[in-house]
């Protein structure tokens, strides 16, 4: 898709990492995101016991519901990897299938988040009710919208296969869409064990 | 619409586009680097003006001139401006003017991705500065502009205490520089990486394509930093969060550390680009290879490590206890030490050298000079008691100009006038050029000297205005003077180039008998770069393609002709395929275009955020459609 | 280019430089006023002074030698008419390069021992007798108040009102001279910053983030007090949020704090010496009297070896005898 100078035919070991540039570029961005993320769950931490009124986390806090979504987010990370395969030997039909499996499951999480985030919300937890409310809906809010971006571009990948227009060829851009897709589903991990598991006071 | 320049086609007209579309609709790397470096030396004329406008206020005391809500929109828009949409762009002008050159690639990794970033930064820029007529009448003297200083510490930026809507604009448009900022540092990253020349390993890249990949590194770590800060900042203004509002727990100081985690290797970012620079044009002038490449690199790689953990000597006085201050202080003194190893390596790379004084020499000994200032009086603060007295005073005020002006100004100056012929086929006038130095020289230090005084007897910063009697009169009034002159040596900089673009001495391709591949080209350079992408043996390729050393390192002259024949691709080439370039293309820009009326949307009216969105996901969706290049 | 030119172009240059050193140099000889940092009236401010000077003068030697390398190579090395050879290229030499990197770190290694020595002195608690003065920054003004010390409804007493040289009237915070003070701020907006340059240097004053400071007074200041004022940016009047420090005797202070007690006081006043003697009789000549036997005594002894009664009956001898009584110290 972008320009690649001819450097990569000379030497590509020398003056290159070898790696495709978009790739690389993918790379970068994630290494990017770790901080974005970083920053964000550090904020939720230093705040964790400072709220000055309630609700706090254990009064809302449903671990069973939580950990079935995170399993179900875990397993569209699954059925990304069997995309790729699915991709990679040529079958272009089972890769479809597999990616909106994905896309249904990214969607199911994000169903699941909106359905946590009402019963918050009517149990007065706001953006505005406290330091616990400010944090958790920024944090788990950014992390949704990654998965939401994912799922459309989860789409768009596949309407674009409907139409023929992806081929054995464009393996690479179902491997970046996993690369991805695993990483907000690490993240999500990494707040479920920070956010949810590890409530403090 | 195959963009397919002939390997014979120097200037051959294959665009779709002219005029003005041409330029809108580049993808070229060395176009977008003339409109950043345009563009950013516009919003330094702003940025000048403002400071201007804060030294006529300072000048005498009990001045009258601005009114406190003036003055201090005025100089929050000058840092601001300064950092955000001055130093940093004109550094990343550098970068894609010269990284493709350098390392020998025709164009950058992702030319639209490159186009999107330089209109991002523009629309940015400019959605910043439309802040000033949102205060109402403008022209009696309502500022809506940002009042809350660059680095905004809350809890003044919340909306409890910033009632309009200056900050707003402030940490929006700021978000959409860091857009910009982002996508320019993966971009640099993955063509330094990825897309050098055959035989340009890492260790015979150039010092300033160094120097723009350790900058790249810090612009993507840096930046989501400062990005959650800014939302957190928006949710707390748009929709009554509490990360800083103190009375539901927040805590005023989790902002400074998120800004200065940004903020220090931000500073890097602003001054390795000019430390990148001078390594390039004193080796050129003194005739002589830069006194130890690997120290040089490695001191600056070292930097960009350390420049990570030094962010809490910004807060000293914040009572961060006693061992913080400690670990930062120890920290801050030892960052010292690779930037003063680059400091001795090109004073001996002009040692024993043949110096040839010509104006991009002037600058680069001058960044040398003032920039060493700028790194002791750092030193001074690293004392972090003694810190506890100069902290927002003056003297920091000195401190940062001397490494923000005296060094990264000057060092841009130096490419400025080092490169000017490169990309514009004339030479800037010399003579015109010196005086252009010393009219900058002594009006630098007569602002920023006194300003050290200053500091040392008290004066704090961001102040109004000041009574009689404080002992500071003096030294103000010189400080404003100064800054006339500094602003007298830019109106010949002006002149220089006006001039030397109408009238200008016609550049060859190698004027200055230079080093690095970029003048083994035509001035300006065709828009292929390389007919025939060269094969680097070395360091400083295209020096020795010129001169070989005998044994005992005197260089000699390979006979005439032989250079140009293996170097001067377009006329010895043997390769005829077709170079296949980039298309233009125009949604780079639409999809820039989206992000100021989100920005708006989120200021006026939250139904106007949808029209930014679709045209956003219109632009980039256009782009990801449409044919990146011929084949 | 002709001789003359060059002769005034070099010329040009060595003013330039000189000037640049004349300025540099000047920091420390020209300059004074209200607020100079380099001429403390307190311990803490005079331990910064010291170890800013330690830093500021190997630092002005580095830069001796850096701009005089300037100048040497840029006459000595610069390309000269008819040279057509070229320089001998030498790429570099790793044990000159080893050696400007471990020198100044060992040079810097020797300014981290009084950094962190200073660090740790400025930072520590203040002592247990120390008069402690809680300081509140709000937009755009000072507020003093002295938790030890309450007026007649129980509140702590607070600081006053002066006007200033400037004719401005600004708050004012008395403390009494070679004692220890420990400040405690705290503010009720946004971030200020507490700066008193002749005394001490800054201490941030941050909403929900309490911050201590000890200081320590060695020179009594004038009528108007020593000049402090705001040093975070906090807002529209944020250069008019000055202040001034009152360093008055021990027996002025407590007479300040007396008549801010008013006469009806009864609360247990913190000082030990002034709870030896009854509030009401200290304030009477009769008092004084009754107290002048031990008067001459102390004198003698503090002249020696205190600065605060010898400035003490320097500017106000009629008040001496009772002065005298109140500071007496009881071991």
């Amino acid at each position: 898709m972008e320009y690649a100078g001819p450097t990569h035919e000379l030497q590509p070991m020398e003056t290159s990492t070898g790696v495709d540039n978009r790739k690389l570029l993918m790379w970068l961005f994630l290494a990017s995101d770790c901080l974005f993320f970083g920053a964000l769950i550090s904020t939720y931490l230093l705040y964790r016991d400072r709220s000055v009124v309630g609700p706090f986390p254990k009064d809302l806090y449903d671990i069973p519901f939580t950990s079935v979504s995170s399993f179900i987010l875990l397993m569209s990370s699954v059925s990304m990897v069997l995309a790729l395969a699915a991709i990679q030997r040529g079958d272009l039909r089972r890769m479809r299938v597999w990616l909106v499996c994905t896309a249904m499951l990214g969607i199911l999480f994000l169903s699941g988040q909106a359905y946590e985030f009402t019963e918050f919300y009517n149990k007065g937890l706001s953006l505005h009710q406290n330091l616990f409310g400010s944090t958790f809906f920024v944090l788990t809010g950014f992390h949704g919208a990654h998965v939401t971006v994912g799922v459309i571009l989860l789409l768009s990948i596949w309407v674009r296969s409907m139409q023929g227009k992806v081929t054995q060829n464009d393996t690479l851009s179902v491997e970046l869409m996993g690369l991805y897709w695993h990483f907000v589903d690490i993240v999500w991990i990494i707040i479920f064990t920070f956010v949810y598991l590890l409530t403090g006071k | 619409m195959a963009a397919i320049a002939g390997h014979a086609g120097i200037g051959e007209a294959h665009e779709p586009y002219s005029g003005i579309w041409s330029w809108i609709s580049t993808v070229d790397h060395k176009k977008i680097g003339i409109m950043y470096g345009v563009a950013a030396f516009c919003f330094f004329l702003l940025g000048g003006v403002e400071a201007l406008l804060v030294r006529i206020q300072l000048a005498s005391p009990n001045e009258s001139f601005l009114s406190p809500d003036q003055y201090n929109a005025i100089f929050t828009m000058h840092g601001t401006t300064m950092i955000f949409l001055v130093v940093m762009p004109l550094g990343v002008a550098f970068m894609n003017l010269l990284l493709p050159l350098m390392i020998g690639a025709r164009d950058v990794a992702f030319p639209r991705l490159n186009a999107f970033s330089f209109w991002v930064f523009l629309l940015g820029g400019i959605f910043l500065n439309i802040s000033f007529f949102t205060g109402g009448n403008i022209f009696n003297g309502h500022l809506g502009a940002p009042d809350t200083g660059w680095y905004g510490y809350a809890p003044l930026t919340e909306s409890a205490f910033s009632r309009g809507d200056g900050v707003d604009y402030w940490m929006l448009g700021i978000q959409i520089l860091g857009i910009a900022s982002l996508a320019g540092g993966f971009n640099f990253i993955v063509t330094i990486l990825n897309m050098r020349a055959p035989g340009m390993s890492l260790f015979r890249m150039p010092v300033f394509v160094w120097m723009s990949l350790v900058t790249s590194f810090l612009l993507i770590f840096a930046m989501p930093v400062l990005s959650v800060a800014l939302f957190q900042l928006t949710f707390d203004r748009l929709f009554n969060a509490n990360f800083f509002n103190v009375s539901a727990g927040g805590q005023p100081l989790l902002w400074q550390h998120m800004f200065w985690i940004f903020g220090h290797p931000e500073v890097y970012i602003l001054i390795l680009p000019a430390m990148g620079i001078v390594s390039e044009v004193l080796p050129t002038f003194s005739r002589k290879p830069l006194f130890g490449y690997p120290f040089v690199v490695f001191s600056g790689i070292a930097i960009g490590f350390m420049s990570w953990g030094v962010w809490a000597h910004h807060m000293f006085t914040t009572g961060l206890g006693a061992a913080a201050n400690s670990a930062f202080g120890i920290s801050t003194i030892l960052i010292s030490v690779p930037t003063g190893v680059k400091i001795f390596n090109w004073l001996a790379t002009m040692w024993g050298g043949k110096l040839q004084m010509k104006t991009p020499l002037y600058f680069a000994i001058g960044f040398i000079a003032m920039f060493t200032i700028g790194g002791l009086t750092g030193v001074t603060h690293s004392a972090v008691p003694s810190d506890y007295q100069q902290n927002d005073t003056y003297y920091i005020v000195a401190h940062f100009h001397q490494v923000l002006f005296g060094g990264a100004l000057f060092g841009i100056f130096a490419g400025i006038y080092y490169w000017f012929p490169k990309f514009t086929g004339k030479m800037l006038n010399d003579t015109l050029g010196k005086w252009n130095f010393w009219v900058m020289l002594i009006g630098f230090n007569l602002t920023f000297q006194p300003m050290m005084v200053l500091g040392i007897m008290g004066m704090p910063r961001r102040i109004q205005t000041y009574p009689d009697g404080m002992g500071w009169d003096f030294w103000n009034a010189l400080a404003t003077i100064g800054a006339f002159i500094i602003a007298t040596s830019v109106l010949i900089f002006i002149w220089n180039v006006i001039h030397s673009l109408r009238n200008g001495e016609v550049a060859g391709a190698d004027p200055w008998d230079a080093r690095t591949l970029e003048w083994s080209i035509p001035s300006p350079p065709p828009e292929h770069n390389f007919d025939v992408i060269p094969v680097v043996h070395s360091l400083d390729d295209w020096w020795h393609k010129k001169y070989v050393e005998d044994a005992r390192g005197n260089p000699v002259r390979v006979p005439a002709g032989a250079a140009v024949a293996t170097g001067n691709g377009h006329e010895g080439g043997h390769e005829h395929h077709a170079i296949h370039m980039p298309n233009p293309s125009f949604f780079p820009l639409v999809a820039a275009i989206g992000f100021p009326i989100v920005a708006f949307g989120l200021i006026y009216s939250y139904a106007i955020i949808p029209i930014g969105v679709i045209v956003f996901v219109t632009g980039a969706f256009g782009w990801a459609l449409e044919p990146a290049s011929g084949d | 280019m002709s001789r003359r030119a060059i002769y005034l172009r070099r010329a040009l240059v060595a003013t330039l430089l000189l000037s640049t050193l004349l300025i540099f140099s000047s920091c420390s000889s020209v300059i004074g006023g209200a607020q100079n940092t380099l001429a403390p009236a307190g311990t803490v401010a005079d331990r910064q002074r010291n170890l800013f000077l330690l830093v500021v003068w190997p630092a002005t030697a580095i830069f001796i030698l850096v701009e005089g390398l300037i100048l040497l190579i840029v006459f000595r090395f610069r390309h000269r008419r008819g040279d057509d050879t070229l320089p001998r290229q030498v790429h570099g030499n790793p044990g000159l390069e080893v050696a400007w990197t471990v020198a100044p770190a060992i040079l810097l290694a020797i300014i981290a021992v009084p950094t962190l020595t200073g660090i740790v002195v400025l930072g520590r608690a203040a002592s247990a007798d120390a008069v402690k003065v809680q300081v509140t920054g709000s937009q755009w003004i000072w507020q003093f108040s002295y938790p030890d010390y309450k007026d007649a409804s129980g509140q702590p007493i607070s600081g006053d009102t002066i006007t200033d040289p400037n004719g401005e009237s600004v708050p004012v915070m008395y403390i009494p001279v070679n004692k220890e003070i420990a400040l405690a701020f705290d503010s009720t907006d946004v971030i200020h910053s507490f700066w008193v340059p002749k005394l001490a240097g800054k201490t941030d004053v941050i909403p929900n983030h309490p911050n201590h400071m000890w200081i320590k007074a060695t020179e009594l200041s004038d009528n108007f007090g020593f000049s402090g004022q705001c040093a975070e940016f906090c807002g529209q009047g944020h250069a008019q949020m000055r202040f001034r420090v009152m360093v008055v005797s021990q027996e002025k202070f407590d007479e300040w704090v007396k008549s801010k007690e008013g006469p009806a006081a009864t609360a247990t006043p913190a000082t030990s010496a002034t709870a030896a003697a009854s509030p009401t009789a200290a304030a009477t000549p009769g008092a004084a009297a009754t107290t002048s036997a031990v008067a001459p005594a102390t004198t003698t002894s503090a002249t020696t070896t205190s600065a605060t009664t010898t400035s003490a009956t320097e500017t106000s001898a009629t008040q001496a005898p009772a002065t005298e009584a109140a500071t007496t110290p009881t071991p």
